[in-house]
C-alpha cells in the first residue's frame, strides 16, 4: 500500500539520520528532509477545536520535541523506535496531548490569548486585548535620536563623503532614521550612488549613533 | 543546484510561529513611528524568529539577543532581519539575513542595508495570518535589491553552505581607504627589493612606445582645443587622460606611465601584489590587482598575473579567469609560442559587487574572492 511505503521511506531516512551525531550536517539534512516529507504527506493531525494561532503554537512545541527525541531520548523517556511504532502515530500522539493541554488552559479562567492581528482593511496591527491601533503617538527613542542629531548638527555636517559636503552624517542619519527616505531618493538628492551612501552610513554614521547609545546606557 | 522553474515540487519547510513570537513582533512593531515601518519590523521579526526555531530544531546555536534585529536602535536605523549564529560545529558564524515575503509574492526584497556583513540569506514566506513561516530557499550573497524567488538555491544546500568554511573576501573597497591586509603587498616596495628573486617585472603593455608622442596624441584626441607646450607636464596631463578617456586600455597605459614617475600619485589609483605562495610548472607566481576610481563612480580593475622571478616567462596553458557567481566572464590563457611574460584581464565594476578569480594549470587551482 502506498501509505505504508511512505512510512517505510521515512523510517529509512530516520535510520540514516540517527547514524550521524546530533547537530551534524548529515543528520540535519536528513531531519529537514524528514520534516518536509511529513508536512507534505497530509498525515499530521489537524485539530478543529483549536484556532489557527493556538494550533501553530502547539505544533511548534511538537516539532521541537520530535527533533530532540528522534534519535536520542532527551525530553522523552525513550526515543523513537521504528520497529515499535509508526512515525505519524508517534508524532500525532504527542501533538494530541499538547492540544488537550491547550484546550484545558483555554477553559481555565486565567488564559490570555496573545495574538495581535493585522486588520486586512487598514493593513494595521491591532492588539485584540487592548484593541488600540499599534502606532503610538509617543515614540521616545526616535525623538531622542532626533534630539541627539540636532545637538550635534554642527559636528556632524562636517563629516562627509569625499568632496561632497552635502552628503554628511547629519543629513544622512536624519533621512534614514527620522524621515525614512529611500536610498534611491537620497542618492538623487545628494548626487552619490546608493552603494556609496550605504557604505558611508555603515562605516561612519552608525558607529556614531551606537557609541552615543552605549554612552547613554552606562 | 538552482531551482528549475518547471519543478513545482520545490522542497520547503514550514515553521510554526508561536504566541511568544507574535508578542515579540508586535512589541517591536509598536515601537516604530510610521505604519510602514511598523509592518516592516513586524514581518522582519517573524522571519527571524521562524529561522531561529528551525535552527533550534537542528541543535544549531544562535544568539538571538546579539542580532541587530533584536536591537531597538538598529531596528530604527536599518531595515535588518538578521539572526546571529555562534555554533562551533559550523564552518561559518555570523549573521544570517532572514528576509520575509508575503504569500503570493514572487520577488523578495533585500535592502542595501544588509548586502554586507552577512554570511547568507534565507527567504521566509509568511502566511496571511502570520502563523507560519515557510523557508523557501537561500542565497550565499546578494548584489541586487529584487530577487526573483525562482533563482533561490534549495534549502538542503543552505545547510551544506553553513557547514563549509568561510570564504575570505578581499575587500577592495578598503583599498580605496588605504586599508590593506598583510598578504597584499605594496608594489613599489616589492620591486625595489634588493633580492632579485622577488623583484617583479610588472611593466604594462607596450613598453617601447614613445611617451611624449603617445601623450600628445591622447590629449589631442580627448581635448582637441587644448594646445600643448613643447615641454610636457606629465604629472598634470596623465591624470587628465586617466579620467577622461573612454578606453580602458588607454586609461591603464596612462596610469602605468604615471606610476613610473610618481607611484603614490592619487590618480594612479591603488595597486597591490599577492604572492600566490605556489609554483606552477616550477614558476612562482604573483598576482597584481590595481584599482582606479572613475569619475562616474564605477571602479576600473586590472588584474595581472606574472612570475615572481624577474624577466621570467609564464608556463604555457596557464589560465586566469574571472567569475561572477559560477560563470566565467573573462579569461586569458598563456601561450606556448611565444611565451608570455604576464597574463592580464580588465574589469569594470560597481561598489558592492563581487567576483572571484581562478588561476589554473592542469589540476592545480588557486582561487580568490573579491568584494568591491
Amino acid at each position: 500500500m502506498e501509505q505504508d511505503e511512505m512510512v517505510q521511506d521515512i523510517h529509512q531516512l530516520i535510520a540514516e539520520a540517527c547514524c550521524h551525531s546530533k547537530g551534524s550536517l548529515e543528520r540535519n539534512k536528513k531531519l529537514t528532509e524528514i520534516m518536509s516529507l511529513m508536512q507534505s504527506s497530509g498525515r499530521i493531525l489537524r485539530d478543529g477545536q483549536l484556532n489557527q494561532f493556538d494550533y501553530e503554537d502547539v505544533l511548534s512545541k511538537t516539532w521541537l520535541y520530535f527533533c530532540r527525541n528522534l534519535c536520542e531520548a532527551n525530553t522523552a523517556s525513550r526515543y523513537f523506535e521504528p520497529e515499535r511504532a509508526n512515525i505519524f502515530t508517534w508524532f500525532n500522539s504527542y501533538l494530541s496531548y499538547r492540544i488537550i493541554d491547550r484546550l484545558n488552559e483555554i477553559a481555565s479562567e486565567s488564559y490570555q490569548q496573545i495574538y495581535p492581528r493585522f486588520d486586512p482593511e487598514t493593513g494595521r496591527l491591532i492588539d485584540p486585548i487592548e484593541n488600540i491601533p499599534a502606532v503610538s503617538s509617543t515614540n521616545l527613542l526616535i525623538d531622542e535620536i532626533r534630539q541627539w542629531l540636532e545637538d550635534n548638527q554642527k559636528r556632524f555636517v562636517h563629516i562627509y563623503i569625499r568632496n561632497n559636503p552635502n552628503a554628511n552624517v547629519y543629513i544622512i542619519i536624519l533621512h534614514r532614521c527620522i524621515f525614512d527616505t529611500s536610498w534611491k531618493a537620497l542618492s538623487q538628492q545628494l548626487h552619490e550612488s546608493s552603494s556609496t551612501l550605504s557604505n558611508f552610513y555603515r562605516r561612519k554614521c552608525l558607529p556614531l549613533l551606537m557609541q552615543w547609545i552605549e554612552e547613554q546606557e552606562t | 543546484m538552482i531551482y528549475s522553474k518547471d519543478n513545482p515540487q520545490q522542497p520547503s519547510l514550514t515553521i510554526s510561529l508561536t504566541q511568544k513570537d507574535c508578542q515579540i513582533a508586535s512589541n517591536f512593531a509598536q515601537q516604530q513611528s510610521t505604519q510602514k515601518r511598523s509592518n516592516k519590523v513586524y514581518q522582519n521579526t517573524l522571519a527571524v524568529l521562524a529561522v531561529n526555531h528551525y535552527l533550534e530544531m537542528l541543535d544549531i546555536i544562535t544568539d538571538l539577543e546579539a542580532s541587530d534585529s533584536l536591537n531597538k536602535v538598529k531596528r530604527i536605523a536599518l531595515d535588518t532581519a538578521d539572526l546571529k549564529i555562534i555554533d562551533q560545529k559550523l564552518g561559518k558564524n555570523g549573521q544570517i539575513e532572514c528576509r520575509p515575503l508575503l504569500d503570493g509574492e514572487k520577488i523578495a526584497y533585500v535592502p542595501l542595508d544588509v548586502w554586507d556583513q552577512r554570511i547568507s540569506y534565507l527567504f521566509v514566506q509568511l502566511n496571511t495570518d502570520y502563523t507560519q513561516g515557510k523557508l523557501l530557499g537561500f542565497l550565499p550573497y546578494v548584489s541586487q535589491e529584487n530577487i526573483p524567488i525562482h533563482t533561490l538555491h534549495p534549502l538542503e544546500e543552505f545547510l551544506d553552505y553553513l557547514y563549509q568554511p568561510m570564504i575570505n573576501w578581499v575587500r577592495l573597497g578598503d583599498w580605496l581607504e588605504n586599508l590593506f591586509t598583510e598578504a597584499w603587498q605594496d608594489l613599489k616596495i616589492m620591486t625595489q627589493s634588493a633580492d632579485t628573486q622577488t623583484a617583479l617585472a610588472f611593466r604594462y603593455g607596450n613598453t617601447n612606445i614613445d611617451k611624449k608622442t603617445w601623450v600628445r596624441e591622447q590629449i589631442q584626441q580627448l581635448f582637441p582645443l587644448q594646445t600643448l607646450p613643447s615641454q610636457l607636464d606629465f604629472l598634470n596631463l596623465l591624470p587628465q587622460i586617466i579620467q577622461a578617456t573612454p578606453e580602458e586600455e588607454t586609461r591603464w597605459q596612462a596610469a602605468e606611465m604615471l606610476w613610473e614617475i610618481d607611484p603614490y600619485h592619487p590618480a594612479t589609483g591603488v595597486r597591490r601584489v599577492l604572492d600566490l605562495g605556489m609554483e606552477l610548472a616550477g614558476c612562482p607566481l604573483a598576482l597584481m590587482v590595481a584599482l582606479l576610481e572613475k569619475s562616474d563612480q564605477t571602479i576600473s580593475l586590472l588584474l595581472r598575473l606574472s612570475s615572481m622571478r624577474e624577466r621570467t616567462t609564464l608556463p604555457p596553458n596557464l589560465r586566469l579567469m574571472i567569475y561572477e557567481h559560477e560563470t566565467i566572464i573573462k579569461e586569458a590563457k598563456s601561450r606556448l609560442e611565444p611565451l608570455d611574460t604576464s597574463l592580464q584581464l580588465k574589469l569594470i565594476a560597481n561598489i558592492g559587487e563581487r567576483f572571484s578569480i581562478k588561476i589554473s594549470l592542469k589540476e592545480a587551482i588557486f582561487q580568490e574572492y573579491f568584494i568591491i
